[in-house]
């Protein structure tokens, strides 16, 4: 009997000791190599895509205004001028009236405020501006107006908010329904 | 090994880091659709007035239409009307009343000139009026518009009472003289 209860304690004991190894078991942290790339970017928003240009008795009025936000996020490296350029697709047709014919570019009149400037009104016959391939004879901001910011050479943010409106200033056209499309852009060199 | 590897794939991740500041950022060109329209239209401004009748028979002070006109020629196979007229065969009244029947309205239209007796009948493209009517002119017809005309034109008018020698009753008279210029 003793045996028996000496060989319970014996078990009892080695049980016990066996506990004492039940420790926390970790294969240690391992590192995940992280790497994020944010882009360049730039975007141009209009108030309008669609805009009614007076004629007929009201012709040289200014239609309402066109705002265009643009916001852009660059890094460094660049040549550091940005450049606007406002145009029509051509010289001579402008605008379209079917029957009544066509509206030469040279008879609008831009006037714009960009980056806080009023500039003076502009008739819309002025040569290309390269940097945003306008069309020659068609563009209606001065290749002297164009270059709008000459400092972003360093990594940065900002955003201009600038107002375009165009008037008719040409003769007396027929009466009829005139329709064409005005380009807006923005680019950083 | 293990570092060659790790080095490897370190230069890897360095040449996955882009280099784009060199390169122009467009915002993109954004379009604008224009819209405009020139209706027909045609203007009339008359100078010269109010009329002083004279009752000697005498002409009046002249009045002068300046019209203005842009129209589609395709829309109008009449040409350009003219007409002039009192709105009754009583023309004048006040002291009495005078008809309609005893003026006379001399006109240069065109760089014509003419003379009526103010009891021509009504004209249809106007709407003058019968036995009041001095005259009604089709100024320019359809045929001698260009594909869309456009101009102006300058007339002159003129009254004068033409029965002198029946003399009114003593006192003031008023009337209206109709001038119109209608595209139909």
């Amino acid at each position: 009997m003793r045996k028996i209860l000496l060989s319970l304690i014996l078990i009892g004991v080695l049980a016990g000791a066996n506990l004492s190894y039940a420790g926390t078991v970790t294969a240690g942290p391992q590192s995940v190599a992280l790497t994020a790339s944010q882009g360049e970017s730039m975007t141009l928003s209009l108030s309008t895509n669609s805009l009614t240009i007076p004629l007929g008795a009201a012709a040289g009025t200014y239609s309402s205004p066109i705002t265009a936000n643009v916001a852009w996020n660059i890094a460094s490296g660049h040549v550091g001028t940005l450049t606007v350029g406002a145009w029509f697709s051509s010289a001579s047709a402008a605008l379209n009236g079917g029957t009544g014919g066509n509206l030469p570019s040279s008879s609008f009149t831009l006037q714009a405020t960009i980056n806080g400037a009023t500039l003076a009104p502009t008739v819309c016959n002025q040569p290309t501006i390269a940097a945003v391939s306008s069309v020659a004879g068609a563009t209606c901001i001065p290749a002297a107006n164009a270059v709008v910011l000459s400092n972003l050479t360093t990594a940065s943010q900002g955003t201009l908010t600038d107002t375009y409106a165009l008037a008719y200033t040409g003769a007396l056209a027929p009466p009829a329904t005139y329709t064409g499309t005005f380009y807006i852009d923005y680019v950083i060199q | 090994m293990k570092r060659i590897i790790a080095s490897l794939i370190t230069a890897f991740a360095l040449f996955l880091v882009p280099a784009y500041a060199s390169n122009p950022l467009t915002s993109g060109a954004q379009t604008v659709t224009i819209t405009a329209n020139v209706n027909e239209s045609i203007t009339l401004a008359l100078t010269g007035g109010p009329i002083v009748l004279p009752m000697t028979g005498a002409l009046s002070n002249t009045i002068t239409a300046s019209v203005t006109f842009n129209v589609i020629k395709a829309n109008h196979t009449q040409g350009i009307w003219s007409a002039a007229w009192f709105s009754s065969t009583t023309a004048l009244s006040g002291a009495g009343s005078i008809p309609s029947s005893s003026l006379s309205l001399t006109t240069t239209l065109n760089l014509a000139t003419s003379t009526n007796v103010c009891n021509g009948a009504a004209n249809t493209q106007t709407g003058s009026v019968a036995g009041a009517t001095c005259e009604a002119t089709n100024e320019a017809p359809q045929s001698v518009f260009t594909t869309n005309p456009s101009g102006t034109i300058t007339d002159s008018y003129q009254l004068a009472y033409t029965n002198p020698s029946v003399i009114p009753t003593p006192g003031a008279y008023n009337g209206t003289l109709n001038i119109v210029y209608v595209v139909p």
